[in-house]
């Protein structure tokens, strides 16, 4: 086996493993749809990190999704404060403001004269051959942040996504939590997209913790299962995606996650009828 | 001669577009009509498969038995497998989107008109080269011809069934106590949200369109207090923004309905900004 092939499923099980491990959270916090807000959302920051540094470098690209997807989840709670509208406004809003934003920026650095920008839009689809061994350090080192972090806060995590009031009243910090849950998920994102690009990004974080929610109601094998079908899929799909020459990586990995999804719901249906 | 083209282009898409979101946000519906506008995708590949043309009748078919198929998993993703709402709308359009893409890549192959790039972003600049004309006379783009009917159904519709509208949005319960039938002008909604995402996608693409459903409704929603004046609002911000997206995409030579989105989130932004005087001008 080839170096750049070890290097591509390792970097799509890092990016598998941190999805699973985010998306249990924000799943059982029901934000599922602030990850899809997220995931659109870093594109101006990605653009703009391009259009200032010159290069397709992978950290200075996370800094700038880090920093415009921060700028988001802010806008978000900024407008839940000042206005009246209902949630799935304010985010749906903020989504399509962001990634206009982005496409926007991406079409003008498209219209100048220097090129080396193609490998920018691979940004909406994902291209994970397009990975080298510094970035792998790179997804690493965000990974074992991650799991560090969720290992220490795991109760403080999980206590608020069942019982937010009495967190509150114990004297746990509300913003703090959503603060740190939140740049949780920017990092996965930006991290992610690079193999699953801007669009497909939150079905990582939903559908793995959705499909082992069907299996299990103990948060401890709730986070393992959603760690199996993550990284599972992750892998098969992106070894399928090499296999086939034109197939972009994102959605064969969605494909996979879901129909893991789907036959489990079926599975799971079968003994039910004999049941009755 | 193009740029009024182009403006008349981009409101026909935006009019119906600032319409039906008035509708999606009072329900709070935007995020199934974002699922539903990504889903049409497989809708409209397989249409093309099927047809061979981007000719638009067997893709409006496409588009309605896709923004069903949506709706319906939505639901059944709620109701069978007890899936919360976010989670149930983030797997079916994820998914959805992910088959149409799939089959992009493997089946359309590289020499066909619909590749991965104009389904997201839309190009306005490209569908006013689509012009329709009889005898020597120019009667209007083909995505205005199209969508014009479109909008004249919605305002048909909106227009006969208000007072229901009204009672879909507000007071469910009740509308369907006295016997107005709630399912029906569910379906209506999401029947006409899939033909207007099917025929405003090469002009716009499929992400943009939840923008500029949302955001002119979200502007409107700031300074009116009823629902008409929210529609009539609604309808011009979306047409003000599209005369000033073309402008500025003119001026500096970028592509244009991006813009639109940005002129609308900044429109939104400043109504924000601009709400808490109107409320001290109120109350002194």
């Amino acid at each position: 086996m080839d170096l750049s092939i070890w290097i591509v499923f390792i970097g799509t099980a890092l990016i598998g493993i941190s999805a699973a491990l985010v998306g249990t959270f924000t799943f059982l916090q029901k934000k599922s749809l602030i990850g899809d807000a997220i995931s659109h959302s870093i594109l101006p920051g990605i653009v703009l990190a391009y259009m200032i540094s010159g290069q397709r470098n992978t950290l200075i690209l996370m800094l700038g999704a880090f920093f415009s997807g921060w700028l988001a989840t802010q806008q978000i709670s900024w407008l839940q404060r000042k206005t009246k509208l209902k949630s799935d406004t304010i985010v749906a809003a903020t989504l399509s403001i962001f990634f206009a934003l982005g496409l926007a920026m991406l079409s003008y650095i498209q219209g100048r004269p220097d090129d080396g920008q193609a490998g920018l839009s691979d940004f909406l689809f994902g291209k994970i051959a397009a990975l080298n061994i510094e970035d792998l350090y790179l997804f690493a080192t965000v990974s074992a942040l991650i799991i560090a972090v969720t290992f220490f806060r795991y109760r403080v995590m999980f206590s608020f996504a069942f019982n937010k009031e009495f967190m509150i009243s114990k004297g746990f910090s509300l913003r703090w939590n959503d603060f740190i849950l939140n740049s949780m998920t920017i990092l996965v994102v930006a991290m992610g997209v690079q193999a699953v690009g801007v669009v497909l990004m939150s079905a990582l974080l939903i559908i793995p913790v959705l499909t082992a929610r069907m299996l299990t109601y103990q948060l401890r094998s709730l986070i393992t299962l959603s760690l199996i079908f993550g990284t599972g899929s992750s892998l098969a799909g992106s070894y399928i995606s090499i296999l086939g020459k034109n197939i972009p990586t994102g959605p064969c990995i969605i494909m996979v996650l879901s129909m893991c999804a789907i036959s489990v719901a079926l599975l799971l249906r079968v003994p039910f009828k004999i049941k009755k | 001669m193009n740029d009024l083209l182009m403006i008349l282009t981009a409101c026909s898409v935006a009019i119906p577009a600032s319409l039906l979101g008035v509708l999606l946000v009072s329900k709070s519906l935007v995020m199934v009509g974002d699922a539903i506008s990504h889903a049409v995708l497989p809708g409209i590949v397989v249409a093309y498969l099927l047809s061979g043309t981007k000719d638009s009748v067997p893709m409006l078919f496409g588009a309605a038995i896709t923004g069903f198929l949506t709706t319906f998993l939505i639901d059944f993703l709620r109701k069978k497998w007890r899936i919360q709402e976010d989670a149930a709308i983030g797997f079916t359009f994820t998914f959805l989107f992910a088959l149409g893409v799939l089959m992009i890549a493997i089946f359309a192959g590289k020499n066909s008109d619909l590749d991965q790039e104009c389904v997201l972003y839309g190009d306005l600049e490209t569908s006013i080269l689509d012009q329709v004309i009889v005898g020597s006379y120019l009667y209007g783009t083909r995505a205005i011809l199209q969508l014009l009917p479109l909008t004249i159904t919605l305002l048909i519709v909106i227009i006969v069934g208000f007072k229901g509208w009204k009672v879909w949005a507000f007071n469910p319960q009740f509308g369907s106590f006295i016997g107005i039938p709630i399912q029906a002008f569910q379906l209506v909604l999401m029947l006409l949200l899939s033909i207007h995402a099917v025929l405003s996608f090469e002009s716009v693409g499929v992400i943009l369109v939840v923008g500029l459903l949302v955001l002119p409704a979200a502007t409107a929603l700031q300074f009116s207090g009823t629902l008409a004046r929210t529609f009539l609002y609604s309808a011009c911000i979306g047409i003000v923004s599209c005369v000033f997206g073309v402008f500025l995409g003119k001026w500096i030579n970028i592509s244009i309905s991006p813009l639109i989105v940005c002129v609308n989130g900044l429109l939104f932004l400043i109504s924000i900004f601009v709400l808490p005087f109107k409320k001290s001008i109120r109350s002194s």
